[in-house]
C-alpha cells in the first residue's frame, strides 16, 4: 500500500506540480519542508541495476545447461544427499529450458564475464569508498539482525539502531556478496575442472562444484524474493531513491537528516547555497491549494 | 529517535552508525524534482535500451546455430583459455578401483554395422589417402592405461579407465610428410566428425582406445578404436575411428555447426 500510495505521489512530483503529496500532505504540519538526501552513489547504482539483468541472463541460461541432463543430476555423485526435484518438469518444459543447451553455455559463459566485471567494480568500490562499513554487521548487529526481523513481521516495536541499512539488510548483503565469490569461484571450477584443477579440488570435486554452484543460485532466487517484497514494503521512496539517488522526506525525519545538518551547501557549484532552512520553504504541501 | 542505548557504549556505537550516514549531500524538493525526472528518463531510457539491444541479439544472424555476438563471445574465451595453456600439464587421474560404470549417450556415426575388417583411412594435408591401417595393428604400439574422470557437456560425470596406445605415438608412425596443425576425425560413414589441434593430439594422456574399464569397446562405445582425451567434453572423443586427416585449416566439428564452442575444453 505505501508503494502505490508512493507511486501517486510520485507522479506528482514528477508532473512538475506544485504540490507534493496528498492525502498524507494534509494530515502534515503546515511547517513541514521536503528535502531530499543523497543516499546512493551513481556508481551504486550502475552497479545495482546492471546486476538485475545480468543475473537473470545467468539465471536462465543457467537452467537450460542445468536441464541438459535429464535425468535428476543431484541424484548422483554426491553420497547420500538426495535432492528430488527441485522443479517439477512442468516449469522445465514451460520455460522452453529442454534442448536449448547450446544457447545456454553460449550466454553463460559470454554473460559470466560482465557479473564477474560487475562484481570486481563492487568490491573495489566497497573497499575503496569505505562503503563495506555500510553493510558488513559488526557483532552487535548480527545481534540485531533477529531484532529486525521481528520488528518487521510486527513482533517487536522497537526498531534497532541503525547506519544506512539495517541490521537484517547487513548481514543479507554481505552473504549475499560472500555467496556471489563462491557463485563465481564454483562457476569457474565447473567451466575449467581441467586448467583450474586446484579451484575443482577446493570444492571437492566436480560434482560437489555444481551442487555448490546450484544450491548458491536457489538461495539467490529465494534472496531475490524477498529482496522485492522488502522494496514493495519499504516503499515508493526507498525504491526511487535506487534511481534518483535522493530520497525525499521531510526534514527532521531519520531518513534524511536533523535539521541542524543544513549548513551543508551544494556539492554541484551551482549559484543557489542552501543556508537556512527558509529557503527551502517552497513546496508546503498543505499551503497549497488543493 | 530510534536509539535505545543504555550505555555510553552503545550510544557511542550509535552516533558511530549514525555518522556513517550522516554525509550525504541535501538538496531543495525542487531540485529533487528537476533530477529525479532525469533519473528516471534516463532510467527508463537505458532500460529500454537494453531490451532493444538483447532482442536483437536473440534475433541476430546466426554462426553456427548460435547469434553471432555469443559465437564472439565463445571464441574470445577460446582466446583466453589457450594462452592460460600450460605445456605438459596432465589432469588428474585416478586409480582403476574408482571407476564407473558409463552410460551410451551417442550413436550418431554408428548406424552402419561395424565392419571387423576395418581399417583406419590416412589422408594427407593434400586431401588424398596415402595409407591405411588396419585397426588391429594399433594394438602393437606401447599399451597405457588411463582413468581419468569422463565428463560431458551436459554436465554428467563419471571416472572410467581407459585402455588405448598414445595418439602420438600413432602419429610419430603413420604422419604425412607435409606440416599439419589439426586432425580431422570422422566415423567411417562421415556422419560424426571432430576436430582437434596439433597440442591436444600430441598430448601425451590422448589415446586411441581399444578397452573401456577393462574390457574390449562395445559397439555402442565406440569398438573397435575411439579416440579419448582428457581435458575435452565427450563431444569431441570420437568412437569408431574410420578416417584420420592431417590439415592445416581448422577442421569442421559436428557439434561445433550444431552451437557448441570448437575446442570444448575445460
Amino acid at each position: 500500500m505505501r508503494f502505490l500510495h508512493g507511486l501517486v505521489e510520485a507522479c506528482n512530483t514528477l508532473s512538475m506540480s506544485d504540490t507534493l503529496g496528498t492525502a498524507d500532505s494534509e494530515r502534515s504540519a503546515p511547517e513541514a519542508v521536503y528535502v531530499a538526501k543523497k543516499k546512493h552513489s551513481l556508481a551504486l547504482r550502475w552497479m545495482h541495476w546492471l546486476n538485475f539483468p545480468l543475473l537473470m541472463i545467468m539465471m536462465f541460461s543457467g537452467m537450460r545447461i542445468y536441464w541438459a541432463d535429464l535425468r535428476d543430476p543431484y541424484a548422483l555423485g554426491i553420497g547420500g544427499w538426495q535432492i528430488v526435484e527441485f522443479w517439477p518438469d512442468g516449469v522445465n518444459s514451460a520455460l522452453q529450458l529442454e534442448r536449448k543447451l547450446a544457447k545456454g553455455i553460449a550466454f553463460h559463459l559470454t554473460f559470466g564475464w560482465f557479473f564477474v566485471l560487475n562484481g570486481l567494480a563492487y568490491s573495489f568500490f566497497l573497499v575503496r569508498r569505505g562503503e563495506w562499513r555500510h553493510i558488513v554487521p559488526d557483532l552487535r548487529g548480527v545481534r540485531d539482525a533477529g531484532l529486525t526481523v521481528a520488528h518487521d513481521l510486527h513482533l517487536r516495536k522497537k526498531k534497532p539502531v541503525q547506519g544506512k541499512y539495517n541490521a537484517a539488510q547487513q548481514l543479507t548483503y554481505s552473504a549475499v556478496l560472500v555467496m556471489a565469490f563462491l557463485l563465481v569461484a564454483s562457476g569457474f571450477a565447473i567451466y575449467k575442472p581441467g586448467q583450474l584443477a586446484w579451484l575443482e579440488a577446493m570444492f571437492f570435486g566436480y560434482d560437489h562444484a555444481r551442487f555448490v554452484h546450484f544450491s548458491i543460485n536457489i538461495v539467490l532466487m529465494g534472496f531475490f524474493g524477498i529482496h522485492l517484497l522488502q522494496v514493495a514494503r519499504a516503499g515508493w521512496g526507498n525504491f526511487a531513491s535506487m534511481i534518483t539517488g535522493y530520497r525525499l522526506d521531510r526534514v527532521g525525519s531519520d531518513e534524511v537528516a536533523p535539521a541542524s545538518a543544513f549548513g551543508s551547501t551544494d556539492p554541484n557549484g551551482s549559484d543557489e547555497t542552501v543556508e537556512t532552512s527558509s529557503d527551502l520553504v517552497e513546496s508546503d504541501p498543505a499551503g497549497s491549494d488543493r | 529517535m530510534i536509539g535505545d542505548a543504555r550505555t555510553p557504549e552503545e550510544a557511542e556505537r550509535e552516533r558511530r552508525l549514525r555518522a556513517l550516514t550522516d554525509d550525504g549531500e541535501i538538496i531543495t524538493a525542487e531540485q529533487y524534482r528537476q533530477r529525479s525526472r532525469r533519473s528516471f528518463l534516463g532510467f527508463g531510457a537505458l532500460g529500454l535500451a537494453g531490451y532493444a539491444g538483447f532482442n536483437r541479439l536473440q534475433n541476430q544472424d546466426e554462426s553456427d546455430r548460435i547469434p553471432a555476438l555469443l559465437r564472439w563471445g565463445l571464441e574470445r574465451n577460446d582466446d583466453v583459455w589457450s594462452a592460460l595453456e600450460r605445456d605438459g600439464a596432465r589432469a588428474r587421474t585416478f586409480s582403476i578401483s574408482d571407476r564407473e560404470d558409463i552410460r551410451v549417450n551417442g550413436t550418431i556415426g554408428l548406424e552402419s554395422p561395424l565392419d571387423d575388417a576395418l581399417e583406419i583411412s590416412l589422408v594427407g594435408v593434400d586431401g588424398s589417402e596415402y595409407r591405411t591401417v588396419p585397426v588391429g595393428d594399433v594394438r602393437n604400439l606401447e599399451s597405457h592405461d588411463m582413468v581419468w574422470e569422463h565428463k560431458c557437456i551436459e554436465g554428467w560425470a563419471n571416472i572410467v579407465h581407459w585402455t588405448g596406445a598414445r595418439l602420438s605415438d600413432f602419429i610419430a608412425e603413420h604422419q604425412p610428410d607435409d606440416d599439419w596443425q589439426y586432425l580431422s576425425l570422422r566415423t567411417p560413414d562421415e556422419e560424426y566428425y571432430v576436430g582437434i589441434d596439433r597440442y591436444t593430439a600430441f598430448h601425451d594422456q590422448t589415446l586411441v582406445a581399444w578397452a573401456l574399464n577393462g574390457d574390449d569397446l562395445t559397439p555402442d562405445h565406440g569398438a573397435p578404436l575411439r579416440l579419448v582425451t582428457p581435458f575435452k567434453y565427450g563431444i569431441k572423443q570420437l568412437k569408431r575411428i574410420g578416417i584420420i586427416e592431417f590439415t592445416n585449416d581448422r577442421p569442421a566439428d559436428y557439434w561445433f555447426e550444431r552451437g557448441y564452442d570448437w575446442h570444448a575444453s575445460f
